[in-house]
């Protein structure tokens, strides 16, 4: 299964507890060290949402803004975990190519 | 209200009614806390304005697009083998060999877009290909119906040769399309290009199978349209029980 960096961003941060969208867009935008249009944002949310990774978790009015809180799906937990994983042994799997080559590189 | 308030508001006109009235006040929440935290709440930027308009367009074609496209394609394949049959081959040929397996091709993919929730590379590609696949394949059946003028359908000996070729052209366009992705998968690069390139050449087959017959495309395009609308039902039932969900929440 696809999961997009906005996905896993979005994951990994609800993995922490429940969040509102603007509290999900910041992290996101940290993780991914780049600024996302709103709207983008969004979409990806209810992406997520009828994918049923997350799930909507009520409403807030603060300030006369309406926020909509999210929380992370035991769906959403097993896709963040496998994905988590394989962005793990590829990291291991290119520090191990990379320290051959130093190897090799030192003993030429 | 704000400036920034009303330009979300105007811009919210992009989307269908239905999306407004369910997501409307939380997207307008995003972009006013957006504003307050980067101290402008002045107006709504170019890009934030080109992000809804792409996603309101997106949400007001999603379930309509893959439809039309399917119905149009499928009445392209009948209509055209009718006239075809009845040996008006000029505007015959053309609907059911070249408009409706086009128009049924861009329907399959934007079907994928509508479950996948977006247009992306992953689904813009394939499309591409497929279409210009297409092309390929019923430009040389068609060459072939011309040169030997044996109607609809052609015969056997101008298809090993016409067939092989145009088999080859959807093979390169379905590895270009998917080497990327098997790649991604773990498969070194002259592998991903070696399998794309079977599955497309060995793939063609049963589109040959299924053009010779005209009955055969138009049962297939008539699936699609079912597909389609049932994907229609589903999507809007799912955007309906989450809203009751949120309202009991």
């Amino acid at each position: 299964m696809s999961v997009t960096d906005l996905q896993f961003a979005v994951l990994s941060s609800l993995a922490a507890g429940r969040r509102h969208g603007y509290g999900l867009l910041r992290d996101a935008e940290e993780q991914l060290e780049k600024s996302l249009p709103v709207a983008t944002a969004y979409a990806a949310l209810e992406v997520m949402v009828s994918k049923g990774w997350i799930t909507p978790d009520g409403e807030e009015v603060v300030q006369s803004r309406t926020r909509r809180y999210y929380v992370l799906s035991p769906t959403g937990a097993q896709t963040l975990e496998a994905r988590a994983d394989q962005l793990e042994s590829q990291a291991r799997l290119a520090h191990e190519r990379l320290r051959n080559a130093t190897g090799k590189a030192a003993t030429a | 209200m704000t400036t920034l308030e009303q330009d979300v508001e105007r811009m919210l006109r992009w989307y269908p009614r239905r999306w407004r009235q369910q997501h409307g006040d939380a997207l307008i929440g995003l972009h006013m806390d957006r504003a307050e935290e980067a101290g402008d709440a002045a107006k709504l930027s170019p890009e934030d304005q080109a992000a809804m308009r792409a996603a309101g367009l997106f949400e007001r074609t999603r379930h309509t697009l893959p439809i039309i496209t399917a119905a149009l394609g499928t009445a392209a394949i009948v209509v055209g083998y009718i006239l075809a049959l009845g040996g008006n081959n000029a505007i015959g040929n053309p609907l059911w060999l070249f408009a409706g397996p086009l128009l049924l091709s861009l329907s399959l993919w934007s079907l994928r877009a509508s479950h996948d929730g977006r247009w992306s590379v992953q689904t813009v590609v394939p499309a591409l290909a497929s279409a210009f696949a297409a092309l390929a394949l019923l430009t040389t059946m068609n060459i072939a119906i011309l040169r030997d003028g044996t109607g609809i359908i052609p015969s056997v000996g101008s298809l090993w040769a016409v067939g092989a070729l145009s088999a080859a052209f959807i093979g390169i366009a379905v590895a270009v399309a998917a080497a990327p992705s098997f790649q991604r998968g773990g498969m070194s690069k002259d592998w991903a290009l070696t399998v794309g390139f079977a599955a497309g050449f060995v793939g063609a087959i049963p589109l040959y199978l299924g053009l010779l017959a005209g009955i055969v495309a138009a049962t297939a395009g008539g699936v699609l349209l079912w597909l389609t609308i049932r994907s229609a039902r589903q999507g809007s039932g799912t955007t309906l029980f989450g809203a009751e969900q949120r309202e009991l929440a």
